[in-house]
């Protein structure tokens, strides 16, 4: 450490208690003959305030949602204003078919419009062909298989059940290929048509190819459609790597990227391959799917809003029916995740 | 009656006694939902602007730096008013049946407490930083780790490096914090 730093140190000594009396006579001293020092002190202890205010701020608002929580729901509802989310009895490929052609038609226009301001805008879409160059060092052991596999890999983004047979992902993850897959550990390496997609607002479904698989069964969540509150703990599970990866943060905003009412801003650590992600609240439903992070601000990640969605597939012509799983009474946040786990899946895609 | 209750509620909130946050909390909810749902709001809408308004009344308690003229219903619902009324006119559904029969003008309203600076400008800063450092700061300095656990956690080798990559990280989140204080300033003063 420098010398900065030991002046930072004395600092943080001084006032953690843990100074010896030595450094309590440095510090006094310094206080006294230094303005730099002083000035320091007054800046580390505006810091420590600052922490300690917004501590007691999270402390109090968990407080309140707890209390929020407790009240009887006639009270929170008193007008029912509840959306109901039409439940479609079928869909059929050929319409699925037709009216893709028209939307990918429609979209490409405004999406173009709207790349153009995206500067800091970085899609999570994992290169699979990148990944491969820089961890070639760190995965030294590679079966010949598995190398002939990544090879032929356009991209990776991760995607999840909306229903029986349905898989939502973002569009750019799935964007330009020919063969998607959908896998994971409970239900194995799943082949998927694309049946929709919506390249302004950034995502697409995904259906199973098979007709003879049996789909997923019931889905432990559905979206919610309420605006998240700001400061709403959210979480993620997606494959920003082989394996499955769980990420906590909060709702930092309600606008996403140059206050794009369509998504959120989340505080959230995710990586390349997060893309497709669902993101959900604390009783387990989702409320938005993870599209991109700012890349001048690390903790800057936007998230498709649920509402968008949901609207957006009411108006289109492809008739799908969501999952619309009633809360589970399983309060336990662990057993949610390792539950929502079987329903999170790693999109691979080749051309 | 009422005002007694209110005396006792205040006096409880001020000793950092739970239960009267609690009672507080539950009891005026109700009104000012029904305001935000009769307005073209949401139940979460009128959660967020409930908790605003209960946010800013227990810290202004908490700091004796006001004294309430008016029942306290009268003046959360004062304040969740004027607080719904902006977020409306953000939103560009501007109401004015609102402002009708405003009989709570001599409630003072000022709804920009020197802690919600503060706390927008640390949440600024924090979103502001990345990874790790935002986690090992807010892993110290907020959750009260120890650089030992810190250490462990991240996988450096011993609580002297950790120690050294938290120093940094709080060099940076500095700049950002009195960066945005710079800012905050100048909005104020526009």
């Amino acid at each position: 450490m420098n010398d900065k730093g030991l002046t930072f140190e004395l600092i943080e000594k001084y006032f953690e208690g843990t100074a010896t009396p030595e450094e309590i006579e440095l510090y006094n001293y310094r206080f006294k003959n230094e303005t730099i020092f002083a000035q320091d002190v007054a800046d580390y202890q505006k810091l420590r305030n600052g922490f300690d205010v917004f501590k007691d701020r999270l402390e109090l608002k968990s407080k309140l949602n707890q209390f929020h929580a407790e009240m009887p729901k006639d009270i929170i509802s008193q007008t029912p204003q509840t959306k109901i989310i039409p439940w479609y009895q079928n869909w059929t490929p050929i319409m699925a078919a037709a009216s893709l052609a028209f939307v990918i038609g429609t979209f490409a226009f405004i999406g173009m419009k709207s790349n153009q301001t995206k500067s800091h805008y970085q899609a999570l879409k994992l290169d699979l062909e990148k990944v491969k160059k820089s961890q070639s060092k760190l995965w030294q052991v590679v079966s010949e298989e598995e190398e002939e596999k990544t090879e032929e890999m356009l991209s990776g983004g991760t995607g999840f059940a909306i229903n029986n047979n349905m898989i939502l992902t973002d569009y750019h993850v799935i964007k330009d290929a020919n063969k998607i897959f959908a896998e994971n550990d409970k239900f194995g390496s799943i082949k998927t048509k694309l049946i929709y997609s919506n390249e302004k607002l950034d995502f697409a479904i995904l259906a199973i190819e098979d007709s003879s698989n049996e789909g997923f069964g019931n889905i432990p969540f559905k979206f919610e459609t309420n605006q998240a509150p700001l400061g709403q703990k959210v979480y993620t599970l997606g494959y920003p790597q082989k394996s499955i990866v769980y990420g906590e943060g909060y709702v930092s905003s309600a606008n996403g990227y140059e206050d794009d009412t369509l998504a959120y801003q989340i505080g959230i650590w995710v990586n390349p391959g997060n893309s497709g992600g669902a993101l959900f609240n604390e009783q387990g439903n989702v409320i938005g799917v993870i599209t991109a992070k700012n890349t001048e601000n690390e903790g800057a990640v936007y998230a498709l809003k649920s509402k968008e969605i949901i609207e957006a597939i009411n108006k289109s012509e492809v008739k799908i029916k969501l999952s619309n799983k009633s809360k589970t009474n399983n309060n336990y946040k662990l057993s949610k995740i390792e539950n929502a786990k079987q329903f999170v899946f790693r999109i691979k895609t080749s051309r | 009656m009422q005002y007694q209750t209110d005396q006792l509620l205040i006096s409880g909130i001020k000793n950092g006694d739970n239960k009267a946050l609690e009672l507080l909390y539950k009891s005026h909810f109700k009104p000012i939902n029904f305001l935000v749902l009769n307005n073209n709001g949401t139940e979460d809408e009128a959660k967020d602007i409930y908790q605003e308004a209960v946010i800013l009344f227990y810290e202004k308690i908490r700091d004796n730096s006001f004294e309430l003229t008016c029942s306290i219903a009268t003046y959360l619902y004062a304040i969740c008013k004027r607080l719904w009324l902006r977020k409306l006119s953000a939103k560009s559904k501007y109401v004015a049946d609102l402002y009708e029969n405003e009989k709570y003008e001599e409630v003072e309203l000022n709804t920009q407490t020197e802690n919600e600076i503060q706390f927008q400008q640390m949440n600024t800063a924090l979103l502001g930083l990345g990874e790790p450092c935002k986690t090992i700061i807010e892993d110290y300095y907020i959750h009260n780790l120890s650089m030992n656990a810190i250490a462990d956690k991240f996988g450096y080798t011993n609580a002297d490096n950790a120690k050294n990559q938290k120093y940094k990280c709080l060099q940076r989140l500095k700049k950002l914090f009195f960066a945005s204080q710079q800012n905050q300033k100048v909005s104020i003063f526009e």
